[in-house]
């Protein structure tokens, strides 16, 4: 069962600490370098400028195309005479409504010229720009500049990633990964190396929203997390919002993991294939109705079985890990005014860690999204998504206790968002939503006649989620931006169930029941209403500055169910029910913004304080599996986090990447009258995900015109865990004493992954491609503990430490266009 | 803008360098975790006699429990009347007159340490009682299909109330040293370069003997679910064929014991918590669990362990394997019984044979006539020439031969 870790016998200590000091020095004395850009200018009229008096406003909108016709996305269209600006989507398509007269217009991307045009704008108007691409290709961590966003956006605690970004982030195992590229951004950590989860700003793991095109997929992860789950080649953006969470989704109370695929190409084919010792994918994009829609349909699968039969070890060789999934995008611009778009997703992992146990887990999704434009002041979205996810483990060792078990959740949304000008400097949203949660928190069954496991199926759950929200953006000034908004959240569990009643005053256990009462198909229970609120502002002391707040409230009404280990693909959900309340969260963060243009900085620093209720977690010696009544091993408490958070990014110039650094903590109180229910005496301890110092450094250093450096420094201090703290005996038996709960600490993360890569692009042409990049993950080779557990062994109590990687992974990636 | 390639491309290949998947290594802990704190392991019952109170230290990984010595206990009533505890030996204390817990009245424990540190126990009231209504004993196959004995017990509760029920057991088997002898090998004296050794007659007993076992599970049982409050054929024991306590006659004393809830839960989460699983999604919550004493000064101080008083009733049965399988044959013996002939010469401190009758490791059986090569005795594992090894050689009182 017990793979023993390959020992390295090399005095390394030294070695890293000095090199890591160096290396620290070196990384920080370079990271202050400007670049310069390269400036052309034109002209350009719509209109004339005949009426006088009241100043009117008009769409501006069209395509940025390379050389080539290419849609460029992430182009910043920048107007600094009216700190206004706008950047394209992922087809290169922009739109921005603009008072009439002449503007000073700037289109810049990293890569490419940038241009400088005079823009006479007296009715809508529409056009497209030809990019040049710069010389000298930039190959580097291109952090896509919205322009002065951290500083003008009200979004505060927000995160963007492009994939563009992580280009450059040293990989593992040859692909990219966008989720593990997040957990670099202050404010997110994962739950521990190779763990599928997410932490942000203090929270469990269960309260992050996931969507991908607005679909909701509850684990984007393959194989403990190491990829994620979703094409690396289609998913083109993700935005994390951990402090001001928008006000149309609610229903997670940490944050919103916004995962974006590309648009389908709608003006010709195109296919991305890559091969690799343990991944293979495919994506094909196609026009349908030329320049109007657009198919994309991604494949990928792997196959790293063979992998594990050539290693000599005879455990790892029994050892398995498949996985694949599928991606189907359709994008339609049916008219002028209306866009849809289609997703649809699957995704299937298998494991065996040993031969005789087999996890499987799939998630598929489904999602229409339609955007219709009213007129320049309206517009509308309606999305309906339906998710699946469901785990199941095989067990085929035993004699006489062979069994296979089973878990799954379905979830349906519709959301109705509403976007309304109602003058220049007011607009309103609003809206509502409808999610459907569908459990069937367990059952198993024997898998032969033989075997003594008793068959069991816990009865399904049903919980409906519904709510309605306004907000109202107003802008007072030139420099004050308010958000006010308010928002309904309804729940309502629906039967058929049963649930019991118990005696009060007394801890909730079989024993105490009184009695149990049934619900009908479709009667509900544990309803209530939850008002929420969301409040947030930014006041601009000069282009490059502002400080913003925000404050909101938000409620969860489903709640995974994991103990204090870490997050895994097979930790089972329950909805809130008339004992199991929902948890809730308030969260005031307030954060100051500079940017200094000039040498490509971006500053921040924020903080945050949250405070939670009914939180989940549970009873010593609580076994959270097919238990029906799991409100006899839940306990709920109140939590409390805190932090501060500290970005710089620099964004040009021959040194890029970021440096963050956080200091957070989390805590959670689990108090009642009675012994059972209290941990560590009722008072407030650290959660399990309480990692206070967390210093990530992504950077990037161009050697030359296509060769380029680039490396990752992770730090996080080791999470809390509860340690056997001795023995005792006891009623003739001996027993192990465990410490309070979280006393100790595992010990610290750290890792450093390098890479080098290289570009080449046939001048001429500007087709033929062809680029490779080595990298090595985890350098220093250092074993960062997946968990740590005890097993018995000859009567003593033995700890024992698991990881993944626990050696430097080197790769080589290779990269053809034709 | 060109139109003439219509194709776009892109081809990506990988190559990784090692894999390794979840490997394991030695975590270490032991020396920043331990923690020194009181046990407490108390019970009373509505039975009469000098029930007894273990007092103890947890301790470290590989180390042994160490005693609580010169403590003072005492149990008080909820009138304040007061039975004090006396210490009779390591780890025990004693009441000192027989008591009787009374149905419906509530007790606490108040423990005094020699360090002057006080503990109570909440106060816990006797809970109903329950009858046992007999043991049976049957010829049957476990769950891995071995033949054996199973040994289960049928109880009632008349006031339909009891509800939660653990059970004790303590076995009694008989011990025969099958390589036992009246004789004995002794060292009269040694000296650098010479020593003498003598056979004698054998002064105790050591050829029969009584094994004790005290039941190391928890077992639980609760009838919260059933309209009946009654305990149908429930098993206690199983005995293989094979099972050397099966070799002469063995008896079992069954002890239903009724529970307060928060006793129960204790046993319950110890329970669960003693089950470790070298598992990458460990299932169980660890932490420390705290039982139902406390520091009346200091109520974040650790104290372990559970005082409980419980409704008590017994039963004994006794048990030969012939009964059941006629035709069985013995089981095996405890231990293999090997003879060896260790050798006596040597350096003073290095006499193989010498050592061995220092430290009883094994036992004398014969001389040695040439049948083995060594030494001047054939030699036995103590286990299989002196029964008091495995138990006592006084015959118990309840013993029905």
């Amino acid at each position: 069962m017990i793979v023993e870790c390959p020992k390295m016998n090399m005095p390394r200590k030294n070695l890293k600490r000095s090199f890591l000091s160096l290396y620290f020095l070196y990384c920080l004395g370079l990271f202050f370098t400007t670049g310069v850009n390269a400036w052309a200018q034109d002209k350009l009229m719509f209109g004339t400028s005949t009426r006088l008096g009241l100043q009117q406003n008009y769409r501006f909108e069209g395509t940025i195309r390379t050389a080539d016709g290419q849609g460029l996305e992430g182009i910043n269209l920048f107007f600094p005479t009216l700190n206004k600006g706008t950047v394209t989507d992922s087809r290169g398509r922009f739109s921005i409504d603009l008072p009439e007269g002449n503007h000073l217009l700037r289109i810049e991307g990293l890569g490419f010229e940038t241009q400088q045009i005079q823009l006479g704008l007296y009715q809508d108007a529409r056009t497209s720009f030809t990019l040049a691409e710069q010389a000298e290709v930039l190959d580097e961590v291109v952090v896509r500049n919205q322009q002065n966003e951290n500083v003008e956006s009200e979004m505060l605690g927000k995160s963007s990633l492009s994939l563009m970004e992580t280009k450059n982030i040293p990989l593992v195992l040859g692909e990219q990964n966008i989720l593990k590229a997040a957990t670099i951004l202050p404010g997110i950590s994962s739950a521990g190396e190779a763990a599928t989860g997410f932490n942000v700003r203090g929270g469990k793991a269960d309260q992050n929203l996931m969507l991908l095109n607005e679909a909701i997929v509850v684990n984007p992860n393959h194989f403990f997390g190491i990829f994620q789950a979703l094409n690396p080649f289609a998913i083109n953006r993700l935005n994390v919002y951990k402090g001001n969470i928008p006000i149309q989704y609610e229903g997670r109370t940490s944050s919103v993991f916004e995962l974006s695929t590309k648009s389908p190409n709608q003006e010709k084919f195109q296919a991305e294939v890559s091969l690799g010792p343990i991944t293979a994918n495919a994506l094909v994009e196609t026009p349908v109705v030329k320049n109007r829609s657009g198919l994309l349909l991604g494949a990928r699968s792997a196959h790293s079985d063979w992998v594990l039969r050539s290693l000599k070890d005879p455990k790892l060789k029994n050892s398995s890990a498949r996985f694949h999934d599928l991606l189907i995008v359709y994008e339609d611009r049916l008219t002028e005014k209306d866009k849809i778009l289609a997703t649809a997703y699957h995704s299937e992992d298998q494991f065996s860690i040993t031969s005789d146990s087999l996890y499987r887990y799939t998630n598929t999704v489904a999602a229409v999204n339609w955007k219709h434009q009213f007129n320049p002041k309206n517009s509308a979205s309606v999305v309906l998504s339906h998710t699946d996810y469901a785990f199941s483990i095989r067990y085929d060792g035993g004699v006489s206790n062979n069994f296979e078990s089973a878990f799954a959740l379905q979830i349906d949304a519709a959301r109705l968002k509403l976007n309304s000008k109602i003058r220049s400097n007011h607009s309103l949203t609003y809206g509502a939503n409808l999610v459907r949660y569908s459990i069937n928190p367990g059952a198993i069954r024997p898998l032969g006649s033989n075997d003594l496991i008793r068959e069991e199926k816990l009865p399904q759950e049903v919980g409906v989620e519904g709510s309605l929200y306004i907000a109202d953006r107003i802008e007072i000034g030139e420099n004050f931006v308010l958000n006010l908004g308010a928002q309904l959240a309804l729940y309502s569990a629906l039967g058929p169930a049963i649930q019991r009643n118990y005696l009060p005053g007394v801890p909730k256990s079989d024993l105490s029941v009184t009695d149990i009462q049934t619900y009908q198909d479709n009667e509900g229970y544990a309803q209530k209403a939850f008002p929420n609120y969301r409040l947030s502002g930014r006041y601009k002391f000069s282009p490059n500055t502002s400080i913003k707040f925000a404050a909101i409230s938000i409620y969860q009404f489903i709640h995974s169910l994991s103990n204090n280990t870490t997050a895994s693909p097979i930790d089972t959900w329950r909805i809130s029910s008339n004992h199991l309340k929902p948890q809730g969260s308030q969260q005031f963060s307030i954060g100051v913004f500079n940017n200094q243009p000039e040498r490509g900085l971006e500053l921040s620093l924020e903080g945050f304080y949250k405070r939670q209720e009914n939180l989940v977690d549970f009873k010593t010696g609580a076994q959270l599996f097919l238990n029906e009544y799991i409100e006899t091993d839940v306990l709920q408490g109140e939590g409390e986090a805190y932090g501060v958070e500290f970005l710089l990014r620099k964004k040009k110039g021959r040194h890029s990447g970021w440096l963050g650094y956080t200091y957070a903590r989390s805590f959670i109180q689990l108090d009642s009258p009675f012994s059972s229910e209290r941990v560590n005496n009722g008072k407030f301890f650290p959660t399990n995900y309480d990692k206070p110092h967390d210093l990530s450094v992504a950077w990037n250093y161009r050697l030359g015109k296509r060769l380029s450096f680039s490396t990752n420094v992770l730090y996080q201090t080791g999470r809390p865990i509860t340690l056997p703290a001795g023995n005792f005996q006891f009623d003739s038996a001996e027993y192990v004493l465990f410490s309070d709960r979280n006393a100790y600490r595992i010990p610290d993360y750290y890792r450093v992954d390098l890479s080098l890569n290289y570009d080449y692009k046939e001048k001429s042409t500007k087709n033929i491609g062809f680029s490779w990049s080595v990298s090595v993950y985890n350098v220093l080779g250092r074993n960062n503990p997946f968990s740590v557990f005890f097993v018995g062994e000859d009567g003593v109590i033995r700890g024992r430490q698991s990881s993944i990687f626990n050696v430097p992974i080197p790769s080589l990636n290779l990269q053809l266009k034709i | 803008m060109r139109h003439s390639i219509s194709l776009f491309h892109v081809l990506i290949l990988h190559l990784v360098g090692l894999l390794f998947l979840g490997c394991t290594e030695a975590y270490e802990f032991e020396n920043e975790s331990y923690e020194d704190i009181l046990i407490v392991d108390g019970m009373v019952t509505n039975q009469l006699k000098k029930h007894q109170l273990y007092l103890a230290r947890s301790y470290a990984f590989g180390e042994q429990s160490s005693p609580e010595r010169g403590a003072q206990a005492r149990l008080v009533d909820q009138e304040g009347n007061a039975v004090y505890y006396r210490e009779i030996g390591d780890f025990v204390y004693e009441l000192e007159q027989p008591f009787g817990a009374q149905e419906g009245k509530e007790y606490h424990l108040e423990i005094t340490t020699q360090g002057g540190k006080n503990f109570h126990s909440r106060p816990m009231t006797l809970p109903p009682l329950a009858n046992v209504e007999g043991l049976t004993a049957e010829a049957t196959t476990n769950d891995l299909g071995q033949p054996g004995i199973r040994i289960s017990l049928d109880a009632e509760s008349p006031s339909n109330a009891a509800r939660l029920y653990r059970l004790e057991y303590e076995e009694t088997y008989k011990v025969i040293a099958p390589f036992w002898t009246p004789y004995d090998a002794v060292v009269v004296f040694e000296g650098y370069s010479t020593f003498e050794t003598d056979v004698i007659r054998r002064e105790t007993e050591e050829r029969v003997c009584y094994a004790q076992n005290l039941s190391k599970k928890i077992m639980l049982r609760s009838t919260a679910n059933q309209t009946l409050d009654r305990i149908d054929k429930e098993e206690v024991v199983f005995l293989s064929t094979q099972d050397p306590k099966l070799i002469h006659r063995y008896s079992v004393l069954v002890r239903l014991l009724v529970e307060q809830p928060d006793t129960y839960n204790y046993f319950n989460t110890l329970k669960e918590l003693s089950v470790q699983s070298a598992n990458f999604f460990s299932a169980v919550q660890p932490g420390y669990l705290t039982g139902n004493l406390f520091n009346p000064i200091n109520e974040n101080e650790k104290v372990g362990g559970f005082f409980r008083v419980s409704s008590a009733d017994e039963a004994r049965i006794f048990v030969n394997l012939t009964d059941y399988y006629p035709n069985a044959e013995d089981p095996p013996y405890f231990n293999d019984c090997i003879k060896l002939a260790p050798i006596a010469s040597g350096t003073r401190g290095n006499r193989s044979l010498l050592n061995i009758i220092y430290n009883g490791w094994m036992r004398f059986y014969d001389y040695n006539r040439g049948e083995i090569e060594g030494g001047p005795y054939l030699m036995v594992p103590a286990s299989c020439g002196d029964c008091t090894v495995l138990g006592s050689n006084k015959t118990p009182a309840y013993w029905v031969p």
